[in-house]
């Protein structure tokens, strides 16, 4: 009696010990294809990247760049403030709080003709509220390099 | 005046919190008091604390209610021209009324503890302090009758060690956010002159939904703070029995109802409101609401054993501290910004610091208290396999693997980045690795009730009856499952794979476990108890919940399109029909801060009648220059029919995003029969509490 519940215990600290390796092997499996990147458009055209890999972009929507024909296929353009710059197309609905002057962080890939094809955009909820990365590329102040 | 008096309040509270720490751990002899004095006073001050705190939030209520805009917070997040249920919970849209709120809810926890019957009970010599004077002959025979009245007293004294520790946890962790408050945060900051207008607050926030999510997701994470004061005295005390465990639990469901109703609600929000028709992103600041969660729902089901068999103490301790400790973790990425977020709010560095500052000496004195002291704990014994204790371990097993899954998603950007290498973690990480733990945890979830405590007695009955058990739920899963998808199949077209099947069967797996808990108190012919019904409400809840996210996320048709008026799209099975655009003015005399436009969309039926009509909605807010999108949504039992409204495109048709999210409704559903499980768990709770504190 004695015996089976030390026993007992041993099976669960065995069975905990199973389940953090399998939480270990799972994450060692799926992180390497789920790391999206952040880049700023002077770091891709530094970088010279391939198209296809998924990363996120991140910059100042420039004043004046964002065209549609639609209202579903959109074109627009990022700017940091290193004076950097990117085309960008997304098709699907814009996030409530997407406007000009703005900054946002689009995930996606560059395609063949160097645009840079967004997924997904995440723009603030928080009107005060700047995303970090682009905080510390000081893409907050783009607007100051947008073109003339 | 009523700002400068409400700071006052505030100003006072701070002080008297204080006190009560240190009179809660200063050694009570020298200062001449009784034990059971000291613990009185230690009682009282933390009722009148909280009574200050209490009118102090009244007070920024009341400034925000009269339009006081020469107060700060006031005037950045309300306006006259809004509806008067959004000024009020404007008072907690922002950051300085939020964590007025949460100083608040810690407070009150702290007094409701010091007025709850147990603590009153135990603040005298063993018996109420309302019988002593009336009835003392009640008392005398209590005292007198021999070892059970010594027993008495004993379990009261340490009951009453318990709670006044608990009370002195809680007023340091109340210090430590009022000093927060009132030094980084003071929502009652002046401003002159005072301006005659409020800037509006963000209309995303002006929803019902969300202007109840933060007080329950408070009142969910500030919950588990009084389960880590209790848990962080009977570290010190060096004692977490039965009698602990009892105390304990009705503290913990209360949080986890509020933490389940605040998670639901927040979800249920960014479906309707933001118009995505998603539930849940695996955002940082949702993971950080999800994971106290996690490590509570395990905290909560190990409480169970340490009552019943008193095994697992150590363990249970150690969830007390963490879960407290991830919920200020959430609160710290959400004021500091750390993590990128849809949610994120602005940033103050000093005031990150400050939360990290908290939050530092709240893991160091915790985890160091606990490394101290969990081994003094003597081992509560191990147990059987194949036994109820044996299936609340592997749910805490389970639910704590996925909280750390969970954790390090969250912040391997973070520390990726402190490499130099920026990276984002998303969905598809969380799928990979959290799911696979969960299904598991669902299998076992729906039997694991029925297993006895202690040891699975070796008889054929008991196995034969089991296994008949097992055949049951699993007839009722496969029948269940194949109703479901036999009915979207007959109504709908319906998005089926194997695996979503497989998904579904287990939901009903635990519908039908749920369920058979709740029949099975039925038999003996009286109505269930109440621990019946919180077990079988909240499995249920789940069962139905994880219908409702399987087929709202696999098996969502969705098309964004750009129509002319008169035209029609097909999404699925049904049939759209744009009928007209209409706008509607800003009515300031209603009380409306915003100008509408509709889309008259007709739902048609297969020979071309309409069957409904929906109006998909943009709201744009004139004080603040910001749209919003109001998804017109219909509700079936089979799903809802989720129109957005996006824009007017320059070719002169409107887009709008027309979807079919099946089940979408069960999880609402689900979510809510879990918190009727939760509210039954606090009364059983504190009936059980009740019953064995009387002779």
């Amino acid at each position: 009696m004695k015996g089976s519940r030390v026993g007992g215990r041993l099976l669960w600290v065995s069975l905990g010990a199973i389940l953090a390796a399998g939480a270990i092997l799972l994450i060692v499996l799926s992180l390497p294809g789920q790391l999206n990147a952040f880049r700023t458009p002077s770091q891709i055209v530094a970088a010279d990247l391939k198209p296809g890999k998924i990363f996120r972009l991140g910059g100042q929507i420039v004043p004046g760049s964002y065209t549609t024909e639609d209202g579903i296929d959109h074109r627009f353009t990022l700017a940091d403030a290193e004076g950097g710059r990117m085309d960008l197309q997304y098709r699907g609905s814009l996030p409530d709080l997407f406007r000009e002057g703005q900054g946002i962080i689009a995930t996606g890939t560059l395609t063949e003709g160097g645009e840079f094809a967004a997924s997904s955009l995440l723009t603030k909820h928080d009107e005060a509220y700047v995303p970090r990365e682009l905080r510390e590329h000081g893409a907050g102040s783009a607007a100051d390099t947008a073109p003339q | 005046m009523i700002a400068e008096w409400s700071h006052l309040a505030l100003t006072l509270a701070l002080p008297l919190v204080g006190l009560q720490m240190l009179l809660a751990f200063l050694p009570a002899a020298p200062l001449g008091l009784s034990p059971a004095l000291r613990a009185r006073t230690v009682r009282v001050i933390a009722v009148v604390g909280a009574g200050l705190v209490a009118l102090s939030f009244l007070g920024l209520i009341a400034s925000f209610v009269s339009g006081d805009f020469s107060v700060k917070t006031a005037y950045e997040h309300s306006h006259s021209a809004k509806p008067l249920v959004y000024k009020i919970s404007g008072t907690w849209g922002n950051h300085e009324g939020s964590i007025l709120l949460w100083v608040l809810i810690l407070s009150l926890f702290g007094g409701f503890l010091a007025l709850t019957r147990v603590a009153k009970n135990s603040g005298s010599d063993g018996y109420p302090d309302t019988e002593t004077g009336t009835s003392n002959d009640g008392g005398n025979r209590r005292v007198n009758s021999g070892i059970d009245g010594v027993r008495r007293e004993e379990v009261a004294a340490g009951r009453r060690q318990i709670i006044t520790y608990a009370l002195g946890v809680q007023a340091l962790v109340t210090l430590a956010f009022l000093g927060f408050t009132l030094f980084t945060s003071n929502p009652f900051e002046r401003i002159l002159p005072a301006p005659l207008e409020g800037r509006g607050l963000n209309p995303l926030l002006q929803d019902i939904g969300l202007a109840l999510h933060p007080p329950l997701l408070y009142l969910g994470y500030v919950g588990f703070s009084l389960t880590f004061a209790l848990t962080v005295a009977a570290l010190i005390r060096g004692e977490a029995d039965r009698n602990w465990a009892r105390l304990v639990r009705p503290w913990a469901l209360l949080a986890w109802t509020g933490l389940t109703g605040g998670i639901a609600l927040g979800s249920w929000w960014a479906y309707y409101e933001l118009g995505w028709g998603g539930f849940w992103f695996w955002d940082p600041v949702e993971n950080l609401s999800f994971m106290p969660w996690l490590t509570g729902t395990a905290f909560i089901h190990s409480l169970m054993v340490v009552e019943k068999t008193g095994a697992l103490r150590v363990w249970t301790l150690f969830l007390g501290v963490v879960t407290f400790v991830l919920a200020i973790l959430g609160t710290f990425v959400v004021r500091s910004g750390l993590l990128t977020s849809v949610h994120a709010f602005a940033v103050d560095p000093s005031r990150g610091v400050f939360i990290l500052a908290i939050l530092g000496v709240t893991v160091i004195g915790a985890f160091g208290l606990f490394a101290w002291r969990a081994p003094q704990f003597s081992p509560g014994g191990g147990f059987a396999p194949v036994s109820r204790e044996g299936a609340l371990v592997l749910n805490n097993l389970f639910l704590s693997t996925g909280a750390a899954v969970v954790l390090l998603g969250t912040f391997f950007p973070l520390i990726a980045e402190a490499f130099g290498q920026p990276l984002s973690v998303g969905k598809p990480y969380f799928d990979a690795t959290f799911l696979p733990f969960m299904v598991p945890l669902i299998a076992f979830m729906a039997v694991g009730p029925f297993l006895p405590w202690q040891q699975w007695r070796e008889g054929r009955g008991m196995a034969k009856a089991f296994n008949r058990r097992l055949l049951v739920f699993a007839v009722t899963a496969v029948a269940l499952t194949a109703l479901v998808t036999g009915l979207l199949t007959w109504q709908t077209q319906p998005r089926l794979s194997l695996p979503v099947v497989l998904g579904l069967g287990l939901a009903g797996w635990l519908v039908a476990g749920g369920a058979a808990r709740l029949i099975q108190s039925l038999r003996g012919g009286r109505p269930p108890a109440l621990s019946a019904w919180a077990v079988s409400l909240a499995h249920t809840g789940l069962g139905i919940a994880v219908f409702g996210m399987i087929a709202g996320s696999a098996m969502v048709q969705e098309r964004t399109l750009n129509l002319q008026i008169g035209e029609s799209a097909q999404v699925g099975h049904l049939t759209f029909r744009l009928d007209g655009v209409r706008e509607q003015p800003a009515e300031p005399a209603a009380g409306r801060n915003f100008i509408a436009a509709f889309a008259d969309v007709s739902l048609l039926t297969a020979d071309g009648g309409v069957q409904a009509t929906l109006a998909p909605e943009r709201r744009f807010y004139p004080v603040r220059g910001d749209s919003t999108t109001e998804a017109a949504i219909r509700t079936t039992w089979l799903g809802d029919v989720f129109l957005a409204f996006n824009t007017q495109a320059p070719d002169g048709g409107f887009v709008l995003t027309l979807s079919w999210r099946p089940l979408i409704p069960w999880l609402w559903l689900g979510a809510t029969l879990m918190v009727l499980g939760g509210l039954a768990g606090i009364g059983a709770s504190i009936r059980q509490q009740r019953r064995s504190s009387r002779p």
